[in-house]
């Protein structure tokens, strides 16, 4: 464990945060979700003849949204050196939280700003407890995981609640150029996950933080600000990501959340962000958000049970990262 | 230091006790007592497993789902005929088979535990319920049903087996030098590497043990439930890394005692069984096991701080 992680040190070492190239050389390593993403295009390409009709492909990008979204997030919190067990959790009780507020017939725009800050507030209080308590990210996630599970029961008493039809419900199956509107959001997302990442003394730190927290440390920056926020951006996220899906089944249900968690973490985890922090980057994330939909809708396609398509983003993530760490050791060879 | 550690969790647990019977008078009635310690046991012989795998540092979101199917492929064996002596060794392999995927996947794939193991739970999930077709089987012998319904002299089966594992497990843990290198690897992996302990193997073998100990914890239940499902199992790792974690354990590794998970076990249970008699719903209970996660973790934290600056004060 030690010899790779010496090994390593020099690579972490050439990230400089003020010039491109630097930026460049982070970004060089292709993770294995680039290499699945071919792999499974060209695979259902060919099995499945309707794979990439017009209409499966919006398909795809409409059920990605979500996912995509949250790989972003998943990301920013991975390359901090943290994760986020509790987004599945949480999007079951923002889902609840939405339809409770609009159920009495409050206006739109405050069920989704009470989501957006819901589900912010939930991941800075993750970020609290990670970041002044030091305890590791992935128990204080379980146990919020516990406590949003918790909630959404709560909130519903245990009930599926359903509000008024309105023109939340549109939001999700809407259009704006033949594109889904929820992808569009994605890009925004995404162009903004970017600027953070390339433009922003806020990017430089979280990926300062994953590298060397204790050298950051020493610079004077504020460490704890920085991971409360990127828990409570990941939590913002998260409540973008409940909202379609919650417009999309025009409900709001205790259990909608289940399992989106582990594909959020496959997603960012194929996507080459290591569980050590301050390397990869949040495009392959996404990339890999859209290669795991891919993969399931096209067993889907194939009329492949749903249990087996579980188990099938279990293994791709053990591949996924199995294959990560041997493109890792390649790369060290050369 | 120890010792009085865990006189305090005692005490917990006897003043939580004390607390349920004031509220509600029908805690104390033998049946009730008997019921929350047979519930305690089937969650004990879960918490076994996961005090080792905490111990030696990782922590296992699987064990439910491990639970499950290897219940439910149990139920298929029998449905198709299948002896019931060689359908329990099957059950047992398939746990202990996931435990060491897991280990394996740990150990060479160097992907942190609780990533390995929560792909595990999706994997043992989907095919649990790939294997059931979404359904569920009742209706077994009776004397496969003895396992977890019988008695032994008034004993009830699921606290017979938690007694009988805690012997073999405590023997394991504190006696035999596998129980010492265990807690070394846990508390410092390079240290024991280089005292020249195997620290790959004693991974595998604490995850394969844990996988079947979560196989036979599935046989109790079925046989006690007289019924397999996909579904079973779901609180489970919430559940037993509580109870691992209120016991005393560190999720730090190299820290941590079965006779500590015991109490936290029971004071889970308690809690649990309290909020019945009083009437809670049943909805807020993932609510409180979450919570309970997070004071636990915190006040362990807190007084680990307060210890490291008194150490650090008087030297």
């Amino acid at each position: 464990m030690s010899g790779s992680a010496a090994a390593r040190a020099p690579n972490r070492l050439r990230i400089n945060p003020r010039t491109l190239a630097a930026a460049a050389a982070h970004i060089g390593r292709v993770p294995s979700g680039v290499i699945l993403f071919v792999v499974v295009l060209v695979l259902f390409s060919a099995a499945v003849p309707e794979f990439l009709s017009a209409r499966n492909v919006t398909n795809i990008l409409l059920a990605t949204s979500p996912l995509a979204i949250l790989a972003l997030g998943m990301a920013l919190v991975m390359l901090t050196n943290g994760i986020d067990l509790s987004v599945g959790a949480c999007i079951s009780f923002i889902s609840v939280l939405t339809a409770a507020v609009l159920g009495p017939g409050h206006p739109i725009w405050l069920s989704i700003l009470a989501a957006i800050l819901a589900s912010a507030l939930v991941g800075a209080l993750n970020g609290m407890i990670v970041a002044l308590m030091g305890i590791p990210a992935f128990i204080v996630t379980l146990g919020t995981m516990g406590i949003a599970t918790g909630l959404a029961l709560i909130i519903g008493n245990g009930q599926t609640l359903y509000w008024e039809k309105n023109w939340f419900n549109g939001v999700a199956l809407s259009y704006l150029l033949g594109v889904p509107l929820a992808f569009w959001i994605v890009l925004v997302l995404f162009a903004a996950v970017l600027w953070i990442v390339h433009q922003s003394v806020f990017g430089r730190h979280i990926y300062g933080i994953g590298c060397n927290e204790e050298a950051l440390r020493l610079c004077g920056v504020r460490i704890a600000r920085t991971k409360i926020a990127v828990y409570a951006l990941n939590g913002g996220f998260v409540g973008i990501a409940s909202l379609l899906i919650t417009s999309r089944i025009a409900s709001g249900n205790p259990n909608i959340g289940v399992g989106w968690e582990f594909e959020a973490v496959a997603a960012a985890a194929i996507g080459g962000v290591t569980f050590m922090g301050g390397r990869g980057h949040p495009a392959f994330a996404m990339i890999s958000a859209v290669t795991i939909t891919m993969l399931l809708n096209g067993l889907g396609l194939l009329g492949i049970n749903t249990s087996i398509q579980y188990v099938s983003v279990g293994a791709v993530l053990i591949v996924g990262m199995s294959l990560n760490i041997l493109l890792e050791r390649m790369t060290l060879l050369k | 230091m120890k010792r009085l550690d865990f006189l305090l969790r005692v005490s917990v647990l006897l003043l939580l006790a004390l607390v349920i019977l004031a509220a509600n008078p029908n805690f104390g009635k033998l049946g009730n007592l008997v019921n929350v310690v047979r519930q305690a046991s089937l969650l004990y012989i879960l918490g076994i497993g996961m005090t080792l795998v905490i111990i030696v540092g990782g922590v296992d979101l699987s064990n439910g789902a491990v639970l499950a199917l290897s219940s439910c492929l149990f139920a298929l064996c029998v449905v198709h005929k299948v002896p019931i002596p060689i359908a329990v060794i099957v059950a047992l392999l398939i746990g202990a088979a996931c435990g060491l995927l897991n280990g394996l996947t740990i150990v060479f794939a160097r992907i942190p535990p609780f990533i390995a193991t929560f792909a595990m739970m999706y994997i043992a999930r989907g095919l649990a319920y790939y294997f059931m077709h979404s359904s569920s089987i009742q209706g077994f012998d009776a004397r496969f049903r003895f396992i977890g319904t019988g008695s032994v002299l008034g004993v009830p089966m699921p606290i017979v087996w938690a007694g009988l594992l805690y012997l073999i497990f405590h023997t394991l843990l504190e006696n035999a030098p596998f129980g010492v290198s265990i807690r070394a690897v846990g508390a410092n992996p390079e240290s024991s590497r280089l005292a020249g302990l195997n620290l790959n193997r004693t991974t595998i073998v604490v995850y394969t043990l844990n996988g079947l100990l979560a196989a036979l914890a599935g046989l109790v239940y079925t046989a006690r439930l007289n019924n397999a499902e996909p579904v079973i199992g779901g609180s489970f790792p919430l559940d037993t890394i509580a109870a691992v974690i209120i016991g005393g354990a560190s999720l730090f590794g190299g820290e941590g005692h079965l006779a500590g998970t015991l109490v936290g076990v029971l004071i889970l249970t308690l809690i649990l069984n309290g909020m019945n008699l009083m009437g809670i719903p049943s909805i807020w209970q993932s609510f409180i096991t979450g919570s309970v996660i997070l004071l636990m973790i915190g006040a362990q934290t807190y007084a680990k701080q307060i210890g490291s600056r008194r150490l650090s004060a008087r030297t």
